[in-house]
């Protein structure tokens, strides 16, 4: 009986996740969040950083959009978590260890991540399609552009740190227990 | 019946603080279980039934006394190996059910086997076999909340015999189930313990599940008020 652990890998971590993000309606507000950063992100790129008051002015939308795009998701896992408080306490029950828990949670920030920065790679091409005609697909900065995925998948996993902390904390009985 | 017991309880007690006053919710109780019973622990609510069942489950760590399962003291177990025991030895059966709303019937019950470290296919075949098992092969592609208290009542009991454990605990398996729907189950339940022996404990205020059972165990006020024998 020694020696012996539970299993979750990461595959096992995507697939529940996955279930997770369709079955929940959560998942579309933190894919726009972070596909809204995203694009501002991709739409500079593609435009290029432009003059020195240009360049603060961006700079500054930027970060405001990465912030709130954070806090926002940060708060909507949150909340995720806490909807799911029995559910966590049940598959600690049935053998998941904390970090079985931590990395389902990370999982799900992740592909949430990668959708979101896929469709704000979308968007900025959109916009910059709008509002520069002239701008020919040759000369795009593919590099560039594909830098939003990493981009896009960090911001959403670094926001999820604490709400992947605190479900990984939960305790089973006290979850068990927990009325929503 | 057999000399070793499944599962021994020596003096265990498990204490809680509450707003400055220890609550006493077990206090020296000494109780075996043997492979293959069906035992039915009664007891009015704050009797201690739900705090034994966590700490025969390894959820909980005692105030004092020890929990044997299979020979093993659990406190001897770290968290790993306890997720263990509670994966592969124990199956769990709650009042309310307790299913994952984002995965069909199918899936919940091929989840364990997840942990188990069976490939998904093969747990996915496993569950299927045992929602034949329990009467559900016309319902494994529904969600939880497409299906009846008492078909989710199945469900649960599928997922909890999935792993093939020794000892299902069940707590108020019929709590939240009408009369007739509450009879099924512990026919199912008792089919289970005869035909795959399996021993189950169940928690439960139901007079049929008592009827039923090999042993009735009477706790009251944290401490076993009387053994009644079948």
């Amino acid at each position: 009986m020694t020696g012996d652990s539970t299993h979750f890998g990461l595959i096992d971590a995507f697939r529940l996740g996955l279930r997770y993000i369709r079955g929940r309606g959560q998942a579309p507000v933190n894919i726009a969040s972070i596909s809204l950063a995203s694009a501002f992100y991709a739409y500079m790129v593609l435009m290029g950083i432009g003059t020195q008051t240009l360049r603060t002015y961006r700079l500054w939308l930027l970060s405001v959009a990465v912030v709130v795009a954070a806090v926002s998701m940060a708060t909507v896992m949150l909340i995720s978590v806490y909807e799911r408080y029995r559910e966590i306490g049940v598959l600690k029950c049935l053998g998941a260890l904390d970090r079985h828990v931590f990395l389902l949670l990370i999982v799900e920030a992740l592909i949430q991540g990668l959708i979101g920065g896929g469709i704000g790679i979308l968007l900025g091409f959109a916009s910059t399609l709008i509002s520069n005609t002239s701008t020919p697909l040759s000369g795009v900065n593919y590099l560039g552009l594909s830098s939003t995925l990493p981009l896009s998948t960090l911001i959403s996993m670094a926001s999820s740190l604490y709400p992947a902390y605190r479900a990984m904390r939960l305790n089973p009985i006290e979850a068990l227990r927990y009325e929503v | 019946m057999k000399s070793e017991p499944l599962i021994e309880v020596v003096d265990l007690a498990r204490y809680y603080e509450m707003a400055g006053t220890i609550i006493k919710a077990l206090d020296g109780v000494n109780l075996e279980f043997y492979r293959g019973e069906y035992v039915s622990i009664v007891g009015p609510s704050g009797s201690g039934k739900t705090t034994l069942f966590n700490l025969i489950g390894g959820l909980d760590r005692p105030t004092r006394g020890k929990v044997y399962v299979d020979g093993v003291d659990l406190a001897e177990l770290d968290s790993y190996e306890l997720a263990w025991l509670r994966c592969r030895k124990i199956g769990y059966i709650f009042q309310n059910f307790n299913l994952i709303g984002v995965l069909t019937a199918l899936e919940n019950v091929a989840l364990p086997t997840i942990f188990a470290g069976l490939p998904w296919e093969e747990g996915l075949r496993k569950a299927e076999e045992l929602l034949r098992l329990v009467g559900l092969s016309d319902r494994l592609r529904h969600l939880p909340s497409e299906l009846s208290a008492g078909q989710q009542q199945r469900v649960a009991i599928a997922r909890a015999m999935v792993n093939d454990p020794d000892i299902i605990l069940a707590d108020e398996p019929t709590g939240n189930l009408d009369h007739e729907t509450g009879s099924r189950i512990i026919g199912l339940l008792q089919r289970l313990n005869r035909e795959r022996g399996v021993t189950i404990i169940a928690a439960t205020h139901d007079v049929e599940m008592i009827e039923g059972s090999d042993r009735v165990v009477w706790l009251r006020d944290g401490r076993v008020e009387k053994i009644e024998v079948k």
